[in-house]
């Protein structure tokens, strides 16, 4: 019999649409000008991450189904250039709390993959394991996460569907502050960034379930489908857990010859904060990577999800890219 | 048996119930976690927290509804209710102010974003 994993809760999103495209890692104007967009519209943004390798930045955000139509208005140029990939009726399923387990991870892509539901993305919070889906196929998804991972009795997953009695709950409108109000900001030091890219289909083999088998933890894991069907993959971890992790993503990677060459590891800082009702508050991602392009700082990565944003910077840039945030973020004392 | 006290905390924001737990965990309380009303109301009944940290703004059963339920239960009523407000003051759409919180039979209001050592010297000040 095999264990199960538990979990705390899971959560599935409503309706959402996926709007991928990539750049120059030097670059940022799509980025930008489609947030600016997406600010003007009074649009939040539940999700947003970027991967990077060999010079490009894939970035993949979504928002809410019935925000696209006013999206589409106000961003037609950038929408109909055909260098965003617009992707309807997508989903996520919110796996809580993660504990930073890689094994958690392995576990639940492992079930997908087995009930042959593909994944678009994964990204991470401070606690939550996000995974990115059609949303047609949440409910499905669910049912085969949980042949690997267990609920607390109480629990049934939760909906966007929000009932007080036969009522609805009140849902409050989006809104807009001056300055971005968090709970603080957190600089992590001498993390290992690794990246991969590699077929999606290998996700089923052998070397994989080996991934977090040794309870490895991750600080930030981030990975994307794209169109080819190739999977990127970033993982941030501490020092202790580098070469055990290391071995098994070079064992994957080994197993096929496409893999090669797609591989990249350097040492990295973290920079991260989070804030409450950010699900709520409109224009913070334009402002963030706004801060960030003013101030010279090289992005590498990012996932922003739920309440937390998550900025992946070169070594040493950490304590410069906080400074530049200072002038966008606040702690209310 | 553990003699530390038990702390349920309950929000949506489950990034948030994170933090709140690892701080809580780090001053040696011992803690519950929930993630809506309803939940909440069942961990409740099971555990009998000394004190809860609670949401107002929830899917199923709002914060609001729960702390009235609690304070008007007579074997609830004495369970230290610690109310987290989030929705800015200036947000005139909505009932889930800092405002709106203080209307309650709550023992205690933290407006969100919270001050983590703040919520920790209202919960020591509140047991």
């Amino acid at each position: 019999m095999v264990d199960t994993l538990k979990l705390g809760g899971i959560k599935l999103s409503g309706e959402l649409v996926h709007i991928d495209f990539q750049e120059s890692a030097k670059s940022s104007e799509k980025l930008i000008t489609l947030l600016r967009r997406i600010t003007e519209a009074k649009i939040t943004i539940p999700h947003l991450h970027q991967v990077q390798s060999a010079g490009t930045i894939y970035t993949s955000l979504c928002i809410a189904a019935e925000d696209f139509p006013r999206l589409a208005v106000e961003a037609k140029e950038e929408l109909q250039t055909g260098e965003r990939r617009v992707i309807p009726s997508m989903g996520t399923i919110t796996l809580f709390p993660h504990r930073f387990a890689l094994g958690l991870y392995t576990r639940v892509i492992q079930a997908l993959i087995e009930a042959e539901i593909p994944f678009h993305g994964v990204s991470t919070s401070i606690s939550a394991l996000v995974i990115h889906c059609e949303y047609l196929l949440l409910d499905q998804a669910v049912e085969a996460i949980l042949t690997c991972c267990e609920l607390p009795d109480n629990h049934t997953p939760l909906r966007p569907v929000v009932l007080l009695g036969d009522q609805p709950v009140e849902t409050i409108a989006v809104y807009w502050e001056p300055k971005i109000r968090i709970y603080g900001m957190d600089v992590q030091q001498k993390l290992t960034r690794i990246s991969w890219q590699m077929p999606a289909e290998l996700y089923g083999n052998e070397e994989y379930r080996k991934l977090g088998s040794q309870e490895e933890k991750f600080r930030l894991l981030l990975g994307q489908t794209q169109e080819n069907s190739v999977f990127h993959g970033e993982l941030l971890i501490e020092d202790r857990w580098r070469k055990s992790t290391l071995r098994t993503i070079h064992a994957i990677l080994a197993c096929d010859s496409r893999c090669l060459g797609s591989f990249n590891e350097e040492e990295v800082d973290l920079v991260s904060f989070h804030g409450p009702h950010f699900q709520d508050r409109y224009g913070i991602a334009e402002r963030v990577f706004v801060a960030l392009q003013k101030g010279g700082i090289n992005l590498l990565s990012s996932g922003c999800t739920g309440t937390s944003v998550h900025l992946v910077v070169g070594k040493g840039d950490g304590s410069k890219t906080a400074e530049c945030l200072a002038e966008v973020c606040t702690v209310p004392s | 048996m553990s003699d530390k006290k038990l702390i349920l905390v309950v929000d949506d924001d489950t990034d948030l119930v994170e933090m709140i737990s690892m701080k809580l965990e780090s001053e040696n309380f011992q803690v519950a976690k929930a993630y809506d009303g309803v939940e909440a109301f069942e961990k409740i009944k099971e555990e009998k927290p000394a004190l809860i940290i609670l949401d107002v703004m929830m899917p199923r059963k709002d914060g609001y509804v729960l702390c009235e339920e609690l304070k008007n239960s007579d074997d609830y009523k004495d369970i230290v209710v610690v109310l987290l407000t989030a929705v800015s003051d200036a947000v005139s759409s909505t009932n889930y102010t800092h405002m709106g919180g203080k209307t309650t039979l709550a023992d205690d209001y933290v407006p969100k974003p919270i001050d983590l050592d703040k919520l920790m010297e209202i919960v020591k000040d509140n047991l």
